[in-house]
């Protein structure tokens, strides 16, 4: 038995082994192979994680197994119960977040060193004269001149139809030309293979290489798919091994989808990661020295940038700052802002509408201490009828009027004094005239006329105004006699008493205007009796007449009584039983 | 995507650039043709069943003298051999061209009679050209001037290669 084991070690062939397994356990084998099917579990759960472990070691197989199956169950997962996943993630964000940002901004500072180092500098410019010599893009020129080499896109290639199966590439954009440089590669292999054939009929010649001077297309061929790297630069033959292993892994992981490949291209989307670890990359040593260096270019022009934009962004915001100041100037009665906005770096312009009573704009920049400078105004003209503007029109009005005064109940004004009637008369006028104010005619009551009597007022035309109606006042007066009687009734008393009032009066006033005056007491009888006797009772009449005044206190030296005799009055046809008074002035000596 | 490779072979001038020049929007370059024989562009078209991109290889003018490359034949779903109506020869050449694939290829074959915007000018009879025709799935008329039944014949290829 033990010798048969040993023999069976020398065989490889395997229809020599299945020879030998039928010899040793002959027709056990069902039994054994049943022991084993029932023990498979634990048999295979001894060794699971250890042949993992293995074959992971060996060639990264498990990685290309099972990276697409955990994708896709996460991927079921997240669609299924994205609640759950939230909650398990939401710890984890914040932290993801402020790396990536960290990132950005690491591999941006990083990009923009390189922009200004490589446009910026004699070298760069150099570069780009020469990338544009050779017909380059710059970007690959820099690539050929900074790595060593550079796998800048994998193609994977259904070799007998010339059809894309996969690409990847370095910048993730993948050339839209790319299934047609597939085809092209296939026939261009085949045309060569046809052109250059040795005399070896059964072998085909394939391209394996495709190099111009900074540039080569390394073709890695399997029995069913080609492999194809662009590449800049040099690669090693560690480099072109890895392309080789990675063919061979696709061929094994992927043998149905290639054996039943029918023009779809969908199942082969899972090679990206393989073709993935295929763009490899190699600093040249004194790029990669530059590469540690802090990136200060960069940094110098994020901060100037960053300088500008807060310059800018204070001057802003100081600007929108005056901009509300001033704007407030409407809140001042009177005045309509109409249109307020910002002009220049640092300056407003402002159109408003003012009442000519309300507060002048430049009085206003000067209160708020605002700089007239940064501030240009255009002022147009308009009424307001705001209360508050509405009283300063009321108190402009009565400044011109010093004996009434202006006082306010409840938010209300209310006017008094007194003026003579002319004055308040103009008030009124004055008053009716001022726009929105409403209530005039209330306000107008307040202000009384001044009685004549209490005139204070030593100006000589009022004065004398007073005396001419005085003067009327007396002369008009007349007082009537009982037939032949020469005392005074109750009636020609009282007239008597009001007509020493006016006398007081008139000679008070004649005393201010500096007049001499007299009264001439004329005493009248009517024709009924003797000549003489008419001339003494007319006489008599004036007399009394004058005796009362003397009693009521005028002094004797302004009356003069004479007797006029009989006055006959014509219209009535009779006589006329009357004292009639005049008052005679002259100026002073 | 699916993707189908399907060729276009026939005698020289008989119009095979010129149709999928009527076929294809952008084209990808015309100097490989005289190169290396063979020029190929890709065309996404349409079907009820879904999109199917075809790369269209257009395979150089070939004469009785000349090599017919057959390697680009390879993986082909589908392949259309091409003749001009105003030239007898061409009817010919195009069955001697498809003999040549058939030992190449297992995959099914249309005929194309190309210039039917000008006049036929050549002496098959209606009963040779059918005779002739029993050899493909299908037979079309196209112009690649006019444009007609160009799309119709691509469809028809297109669903001819999915089988």
């Amino acid at each position: 038995m033990a010798d048969n084991n040993k023999d069976a070690d020398h065989l490889s062939d395997e229809a020599q082994m299945q020879q030998i397994r039928d010899l040793i356990v002959g027709s056990d084998a069902s039994r054994i192979k049943q022991v084993m099917q029932d023990n498979a579990r634990e048999l295979v759960s001894d060794v699971v994680i250890e042949a993992i472990h293995d074959r992971q070691k060996q060639d990264d197989a498990f990685d290309h197994v099972l990276v697409p199956l955990v994708e896709k169950s996460v991927q079921k997962s997240v669609k299924e119960h994205s609640e759950q996943f939230v909650g398990y993630l939401y710890p984890l964000v914040g932290r993801l977040v402020r790396k990536s940002v960290t990132a950005f901004l690491a591999e941006f500072l990083e990009k923009t060193n390189d922009l200004i180092e490589n446009s910026l500098t004699l070298k760069g410019l150099g570069w780009r004269f020469r990338a544009w010599q050779s017909g380059v893009s710059f970007s690959q020129y820099v690539a050929s001149q900074t790595f060593v080499f550079r796998v800048e896109q994998v193609l994977l290639i259904h070799r007998q139809t010339g059809i894309l199966l996969n690409s990847v590439s370095q910048a993730g954009d993948n050339s839209a030309d790319a299934d047609l440089v597939s085809s092209m590669l296939t026939a261009i292999n085949d045309f060569v293979s046809d052109s250059f054939h040795t005399t070896q009929q059964d072998h085909e010649q394939n391209l394996k290489i495709i190099k111009t001077e900074d540039f080569s297309l390394v073709i890695k061929r399997g029995p069913q798919l080609l492999l194809v790297a662009a590449v800049t630069g040099n690669i090693s033959q560690d480099i072109s091994t890895k392309f080789q292993i990675t063919i061979e892994h696709i061929h094994k992981l992927f043998s149905k989808e290639i054996s039943q490949f029918e023009g779809d291209t969908l199942p082969f989307e899972a090679t990206t990661q393989p073709l993935k670890e295929c763009l490899l990359a190699e600093l040249k040593p004194e790029a990669e020295k530059r590469s540690k260096k802090r990136p200060i270019l960069a940094i110098i022009l994020v901060c100037i940038v960053f300088m500008a934009i807060g310059y800018w962004g204070l001057l802003s915001f100081k600007q929108n700052q005056l901009l509300h100041q001033v704007s407030e100037i409407g809140e001042q009665p009177g005045i309509l802002v109409h249109s307020a906005k910002t002009t220049g770096w640092q300056n407003v312009a402002i159109s408003v509408l003012r009442d000519p009573s309300a507060i002048s704009v430049e009085q206003w920049l000067e209160e708020r201490q605002i700089d007239p400078q940064r501030v240009q105004f255009q002022e147009s003209g308009y009424l307001s009828l705001e209360p508050k503007l509405v009283n300063t029109r009321l108190e402009n009005t009565l400044n011109r009027y010093p004996r009434v005064t202006l006082s306010w109940h409840q938010g209300k004004p209310v006017l008094t004094g007194t003026v003579a009637n002319a004055q308040r008369q103009m008030l009124a006028r004055d008053l009716f005239a001022i726009p929105g104010l409403s209530d005039a005619n209330e306000l107008i009551k307040g202000v009384s006329v001044e009685e004549l009597a209490t005139v204070d007022d030593d100006s000589p035309e009022i004065l004398r105004a007073l005396f001419e109606i005085t003067r009327a006042k007396i002369d008009s007066a007349q007082i009537e006699f009982e037939q032949g009687q020469s005392s005074l009734n109750e009636a020609a008393k009282d007239q008597l008493t009001a007509l020493a009032s006016y006398l007081k009066t008139a000679i008070e006033l004649s005393k201010k205007l500096e007049l001499n005056v007299g009264l001439i007491i004329m005493g009248a009888s009517d024709s009924s009796g003797s000549k003489q006797f008419n001339q003494a009772l007319s006489r008599k009449r004036a007399q009394a007449a004058q005796q009362f005044l003397v009693d009521q206190g005028i002094d004797a030296g302004y009356l003069n009584a004479i007797g006029l005799g009989v006055v006959e009055l014509t219209a009535t046809g009779s006589g006329a039983r009357k004292v009639i008074f005049n008052i005679i002035n002259f100026k002073a000596e | 995507m699916i993707q189908k490779k399907i060729c276009l072979l026939g005698a020289s001038g008989v119009g095979k650039t010129s149709l999928v020049r009527q076929f294809v929007e952008g084209i990808f370059s015309d100097k490989y043709l005289t190169t290396i024989g063979v020029k190929i562009d890709k065309k996404v078209v349409e079907l009820a069943i879904g999109q199917v991109q075809l790369m269209i290889w257009d395979i150089e003018g070939i004469d009785r003298y000349s090599g017919f490359q057959s390697k680009y034949l390879r993986g082909a779903s589908a392949y259309a051999i091409v003749t001009d109506q105003t030239r007898s020869q061409s009817l010919i050449e195009g069955m001697e061209i498809h003999l040549m694939a058939r030992a190449a290829t297992n995959a099914p074959a249309i005929m194309i009679i190309n210039k039917s915007d000008l006049d036929v000018a050549w002496h098959w009879t209606q009963n040779e050209l059918n005779g002739y025709s029993k050899e493909f799935v299908s037979c079309f008329s196209t112009s690649a001037k006019t444009g007609a039944g160009v799309e119709d014949m691509f469809k028809f290829i297109a669903q001819l290669s999915l089988k």
